[in-house]
C-alpha cells in the first residue's frame, strides 16, 4: 500500500512539474489573440485577467483529485472575451478551451471522480455527455486489491447515499403543503412553517419520554394494585379535623369521586372543562400516588422519582435540540452582521426568491423589494438636522404619551384579570347552576385570550400616530405584544400563587382561608389546559370568521372603502409569537398535566393548518422582506428566551413551593425537590461525593475563572478577526487600484508603441517612395 | 455491488408505474452523473417538461420547445428574470430549450447544487450583456426587474443604487464587477443558497 501511494505521489509531482513547465512555456497561449482583441479595444484588458474569470470546475473536493486539478487550473481557462457580440461564438470557445478531462488521468478512480464533476461545469447537456463519454472511453488503469476495494466502497456508500435521501425526503411531514408556501410566500415564510414542524416533532418527542418513564409503568402499577383503603374515608370522617396526609388525599379522592357525573352531556363538558372525572385519569398530577414498586429485587420504581425525572430529560431534550438548531443559524448570521458591508448588493442580487411560483404573489416581492430598496436609500440619505423643533417636540409628547397609555392599559388588563380570578373562584364556591359554572370556569382564560386579541389592535392604531419609520414600527410593536402577553400570564400565575401561598392551620389540608383549592397541581393544570383550549379556539375562530371574510371582501369588491378597510398583510413576528405562546403554555402546564404535550402536538398541527390557510388564501403577501437566516434566526431566538423563561419559573415552582398534602406523588414533601436530594441519599456515596465535589466552591470558583478566560480569549479573537477582515479589506481595495494603475500604465504603452510602430512604418514607407 | 442490474430492476419499477419511460436506462444513468439529480427525479423532471406541451414532448423526448412555452412553467413564468434563464441555457442561446437544457436549468437551481455552481450560473444570468462583467447596464436591468414594471425609480435613485452597489463591491474601482467580486457577496449571504432554489 505505501508502495502505490509513494507512486501515487510522484505522478503528483510529475504532473505538477508537466503542468508547471507547460506553463511556463507557453505562458498563455492566447497572448497574441489577446493583444490584438485588446488593441481594438483597450478598455477590455482587465476582462482578460485570470482573477476576473468564472472559475469552471475548480473547486477541489479532497486531496486524491489535486495533482488533476492543478493541470486543470494552471491551464488558462478563458471564454467569451474575445468575441463580445456573439453569445454563439461564446460558448464554443468556452467549450474550446475547457479543460480537456481525459488528459492525465491514470486510474479508474480518477475517472469516476471527474465525471461526478462535469455536474459542476456551465457547459451543455451535449457536450456534458461528450465530456463522459471521453472520459469513460480514456484508457485506465484498473485499481487493484485494497484500492479497488476502497473505490468499490466510495461509490457504494454515494449510492447508498442518494438512496437513503430519497427514501428519506418521503417521509417529511407536509412536502407539498411547504412547496405551496414557498411558491406563494417565498423562503423567509417557510422558516416559520419547518418551525411549527419542529416543534410538533418536540412535542411529539416529549410524550415518548412521558410515556416510557412515566405514564406506562404508573398506569400499570396503579391499576394492577388498587391500593388505598376505601374505609379511611369514613375513618377520618366527613369533618376536616384531622389533616394527616392519608386523611387529605382521601377527602379529594372522595371529591372527585363525588363530581362523577351521570349525565353524558357532563361527560363532554368535563372532557372540555378538564375537571370532573377527567381529573382521575393519569393526564392530572393528581393521579400519580406516593409509592414504590419493586420489580425483582434490584430495582425499585418510583412514582415520584419517574415523574421528576421525565420532565427534567424533556426539558434537557428540548434545550439540546433548540440550541443545535439555533446555532447553526446564529453561525450564518454571524457572517453577515459581522460584515455588514454588502446591505445593497444582498438585496439586490440575493433579493429574488426563485421559488415563488405565482404571479400576483410575484407583483407583491416586487413591491416589497422595492420598498426595501428605497428604505435603504431614504435611511442613507443626509438627515435635516434643523427639523421643526416644535414639531419633534410634539411628536415626543406625543410618543411618550403613548407609552403611558400603553403601561396603563397593560396593568389594567392584568388588573382586571386578577380580580376575575378571584370573583370566579369565589362565585364557583357556591352552588350554582350548569351553565354558569361553565361559564365561571372560562371566564380567566377568555379574559386572558381576549386582551391578548384586543389590546395588540389598539396597539396598531396608537402605532399610526406616532410617526416612527417601518423598522421601528415592527420592532415597538413585537416588544408590546410580548410585554402583553408575558404579564398577562404573569398576572395569572401570580394570582394562582396568591390563592395557594395561604396561611394554613394545622387541621386543614389546605388554607380555608383563601379557599386554596386542595389539590392545587391539579387546578394550575387545569388552567393552563383551558387557556389553551381557548386559546386555540380563538385562533380557529379570528381566522375563520374575520380573516377570511375580510379576504373575500378585498378580492372581490374593488372599492377602495373595502380594500383600506380589510387589506390584510402578513406580519411574520406575530404569527411566530402566536406559536411560541401555545408552547410557553404547554411548558409551564406540562409539569401538571402530563398529556398537555400531545394536546399541544395537537394544537401544532391544527395551527400549521390555520397559518397555512392564512398564509395563502387569506394575507396577500408581506410588504416586507423576509430573508430566510433573519427569519431564522429571530424565531430561534424568541423561542429560547421564552424556554428560557419556562424553565427557570418550573425551578423556582420545584425547589421553593410546597407541594398539596391531598394528591400527587410528591405530598407530604417540603417541596419537590427533595425527592431529588433524597433519592442521592441512596445512591453510592461516591456519586454524592462527587456530586458535593461539583458543586463546591473550590471547583466552581477555578471552572467559572477558566470559563471567563476562554470566554475573553474568544472575544480578542473575534475582535482581532473584525480588525483583521477591515484590513483585508483595505488591503483588497489598495490591491485593485494598483491594477487599475498597472493596466492604465500598460495600455498606454502599448499604444505609445503602436503609434511608434506606424511612425517606423510611415518613415519606412517615406524612405522608400524617398529612394 | 452490481450497478447494471440495480439499475434495470429500478427501471422495470419505474416502467410499472407510469405505463413507458421515453428514456433508456442509459440515458437517465448519464442524466444522473451529469445531473444532480437522481433518475427517479429526472422522470419527474421530465414529466414536467411535458406538461409544458405534451403533445410535442410526446412524440420526441428531447424536443425544441419555444421559449414562450418554456416561460410557462411557472416558477419561471413568475420569475422576472425567466427569460433571461432560458436564454441562458439555451444550447441555442435564443432562449428555446429542449428538455436537455431544461434538465441543465433545474439541476443548477435544486436543492443539492453547491454554491460556487449556482453562483456561476446566477452570475451569467445577471450579465445581460454578456461581457462577463456586471457592468452599470447589467445592474440597472437587474434592478429593474426586481422592482418590476410598476415601480419605477427615478434615475437619479438609480444611479445612486448603482454607485452604491460599487461602493460596497467594486474592489478595484473598474466600474463593472468581475466574477469574484460577485462571488464574494454569494459567498457573504448566508442565503444566497436557499434563495436560489426552484423544487421539482
Amino acid at each position: 500500500m505505501s508502495e502505490s501511494e509513494r507512486k501515487k505521489r510522484s505522478q503528483c509531482i510529475d504532473v505538477w512539474e508537466e503542468a508547471g513547465s507547460e506553463f511556463y512555456q507557453e505562458s498563455y497561449p492566447g497572448m497574441e489573440a489577446d493583444l490584438e482583441a485588446f488593441q481594438k479595444n483597450p478598455n477590455k484588458l482587465s476582462t482578460l485577467l485570470p482573477s476576473n474569470k468564472t472559475r469552471t470546475a475548480r473547486k477541489k473536493i479532497n486531496n486524491g483529485t489535486v495533482c488533476y486539478q492543478a493541470t486543470a487550473t494552471l491551464k488558462p481557462v478563458e471564454y467569451g472575451t474575445l468575441c463580445q457580440n456573439t453569445m454563439g461564438c461564446n460558448n464554443e470557445i468556452q467549450i474550446s478551451l475547457m479543460p480537456d478531462l481525459s488528459e492525465n488521468l491514470s486510474n479508474e478512480e480518477l475517472v469516476w471522480e471527474e465525471i461526478m464533476k462535469i455536474k459542476t461545469m456551465p457547459i451543455s447537456m451535449a457536450h456534458k455527455k461528450e465530456l463522459k463519454a471521453k472520459l469513460k472511453s480514456a484508457d485506465a488503469f484498473r485499481l487493484q486489491g485494497f484500492q479497488q476495494l476502497r473505490w468499490q466502497k466510495r461509490k457504494i456508500c454515494n449510492y447508498f447515499k442518494t438512496e437513503w435521501l430519497e427514501f428519506y425526503n418521503k417521509f417529511h411531514l407536509w412536502n407539498s403543503s411547504l412547496k405551496k408556501i414557498e411558491g406563494h410566500c417565498g423562503a423567509g415564510v417557510v422558516e416559520f412553517f419547518l418551525f411549527i414542524k419542529l416543534l410538533i416533532f418536540l412535542n411529539a418527542l416529549t410524550m415518548v419520554v412521558v410515556f416510557i418513564v412515566l405514564i406506562l409503568p404508573s398506569v400499570y402499577w396503579v391499576e394492577l394494585k388498587e391500593g388505598i383503603a376505601p374505609d379511611l374515608w369514613n375513618e377520618c370522617g366527613s369533618s376536616n379535623e384531622s389533616a394527616s396526609i392519608e386523611c387529605c388525599s382521601a377527602i379529594y379522592e372522595n371529591t372527585t369521586r363525588v363530581a362523577r357525573p351521570r349525565v353524558t352531556i357532563h361527560y363532554v363538558m368535563d372532557i372540555i372543562q378538564g375537571t370532573g372525572w377527567v381529573e382521575s385519569t393519569p393526564m392530572y398530577y393528581s393521579y400519580y400516588p406516593n409509592q414504590h414498586f419493586s420489580i425483582g429485587k434490584l430495582f425499585t420504581y418510583h412514582i415520584p422519582l419517574a415523574y421528576i425525572v421525565s420532565t427534567i430529560s424533556y426539558f434537557l431534550l428540548f434545550f439540546l435540540i433548540i440550541v443545535r438548531k439555533s446555532i447553526k443559524g446564529f453561525k450564518q448570521r454571524m457572517v453577515e452582521t459581522q460584515v455588514q458591508y454588502y446591505l445593497y448588493s444582498n438585496s439586490i442580487f440575493i433579493g429574488w426568491d426563485f421559488c415563488i411560483n405565482n404571479k400576483i404573489s410575484a407583483i407583491l416581492k416586487q413591491k416589497a423589494i422595492f420598498n426595501e430598496l428605497r428604505s435603504f436609500l431614504i435611511a442613507d440619505r443626509p438627515k435635516f438636522e434643523n427639523r421643526n423643533r416644535s414639531k419633534q417636540i410634539n411628536i415626543i409628547i406625543i410618543r411618550l404619551l403613548i407609552s403611558f397609555l400603553v403601561i396603563a392599559l397593560i396593568g389594567s388588563a392584568c388588573f382586571s384579570v386578577y380580580l376575575i380570578f378571584y370573583y370566579s373562584i369565589k362565585l364557583l364556591q357556591r352552588e350554582q347552576t350548569f351553565m354558569w359554572a361553565f361559564l365561571f370556569e372560562f371566564a380567566t382564560p377568555v379574559a386572558i385570550t381576549f386582551y391578548n386579541i384586543v389590546l395588540p389592535i389598539i396597539f396598531d392604531v396608537f402605532l399610526k400616530f406616532e410617526n416612527r419609520s417601518m423598522y421601528q414600527e415592527t420592532r415597538l410593536c413585537i416588544l408590546r405584544i410580548i410585554c402583553v402577553r408575558l404579564s398577562l400570564l404573569v398576572s395569572l400565575l401570580g394570582s394562582i400563587y396568591k390563592l395557594i401561598n395561604c396561611v394554613r392551620e394545622k387541621s386543614q389540608c389546605a388554607s380555608a382561608l383563601c379557599n386554596s383549592p386542595l389539590c392545587w397541581e391539579t387546578y394550575v393544570g387545569k388552567i393552563m389546559y383551558k387557556l389553551l383550549i381557548v386559546e386555540v379556539a380563538s385562533k380557529i375562530g379570528i381566522t375563520v370568521l374575520i380573516s377570511c371574510p375580510r379576504s373575500i371582501l378585498v378580492r372581490h369588491f374593488k372599492h377602495n372603502l373595502f380594500q383600506v378597510m380589510s387589506n390584510q398583510e402578513l406580519n411574520l413576528a406575530k404569527h411566530v409569537l402566536d406559536v411560541i405562546y401555545i408552547q410557553i403554555i404547554v411548558w409551564l402546564g406540562s409539569f401538571y398535566v402530563t398529556l398537555l404535550p400531545a394536546l399541544g402536538l395537537v394544537s401544532m398541527v391544527i395551527m400549521f393548518y390555520i397559518k397555512r390557510f392564512s398564509c395563502i388564501v387569506n394575507y396577500s403577501l408581506a410588504q416586507k422582506v423576509y430573508s430566510p437566516s433573519r427569519a431564522h434566526t429571530m424565531i430561534m431566538s424568541m423561542l429560547l428566551i421564552s424556554y428560557i423563561l419556562c424553565v427557570t419559573t418550573w425551578l423556582t415552582v420545584v425547589s421553593k413551593i410546597t407541594p398539596s398534602r391531598s394528591c400527587g406523588p410528591f405530598k407530604g414533601l417540603p417541596s419537590i425537590w427533595r425527592v431529588l436530594i433524597d433519592f442521592m441519599r441512596t445512591i453510592p456515596p461516591w456519586t454524592i461525593t462527587c456530586y458535593e465535589i461539583l458543586f463546591s466552591a473550590n471547583f466552581v470558583a477555578p471552572l467559572i475563572f477558566i470559563l471567563s478566560c476562554i470566554v475573553y480569549y474568544y472575544n480578542t479573537v473575534m475582535g482581532s478577526n473584525k480588525k483583521m477582515i477591515m484590513v483585508l479589506r483595505k488591503q483588497l481595495v489598495l490591491e485593485g487600484h494598483d491594477k487599475q494603475f498597472l493596466l492604465n500604465r500598460l495600455s498606454a504603452f502599448i499604444k505609445q508603441q503602436d503609434r511608434r510602430r506606424k511612425a517606423t512604418e510611415n518613415n519606412g514607407e517615406i524612405d522608400v517612395l524617398l529612394s | 455491488m452490481d450497478q447494471t442490474e440495480e439499475d434495470q430492476k429500478w427501471l422495470t419499477f419505474s416502467q410499472m408505474g407510469q405505463k413507458s419511460s421515453q428514456f433508456s436506462a442509459e440515458e437517465l444513468n448519464d442524466y444522473q452523473d451529469l445531473t444532480y439529480f437522481t433518475k427517479k427525479e429526472v422522470l419527474i423532471a421530465h414529466e414536467k417538461f411535458k406538461s409544458l406541451a405534451p403533445e410535442k414532448v410526446g412524440h420526441n423526448k428531447n424536443a425544441k420547445l419555444a421559449l414562450n412555452k418554456v416561460l410557462k412553467l411557472p416558477e419561471l413564468a413568475a420569475n422576472p428574470f425567466g427569460e433571461r434563464m432560458c436564454q441562458v441555457f439555451s444550447s441555442s442561446q435564443d432562449g428555446d430549450c429542449t428538455f436537455e437544457d431544461f434538465l441543465d436549468m433545474m439541476s443548477v437551481f435544486s436543492t443539492m447544487a453547491p454554491a460556487d455552481v449556482k453562483a456561476e450560473h446566477v452570475f451569467r444570468i445577471f450579465d445581460f450583456d454578456g461581457d462577463d462583467m456586471l457592468g452599470v447596464g447589467d445592474i440597472k436591468k437587474v434592478i429593474q426587474c426586481l422592482i418590476g414594471e410598476q415601480n419605477d425609480f427615478s434615475d437619479n435613485d438609480l444611479k445612486r443604487l448603482v454607485q452604491k452597489i460599487f461602493e460596497e463591491v467594486d474592489f478595484d474601482d473598474d466600474g463593472a464587477l468581475s466574477f469574484s467580486e460577485f462571488e464574494h457577496v454569494t459567498d457573504m449571504c448566508p442565503d444566497f443558497v436557499k434563495m436560489f432554489n426552484i423544487k421539482l
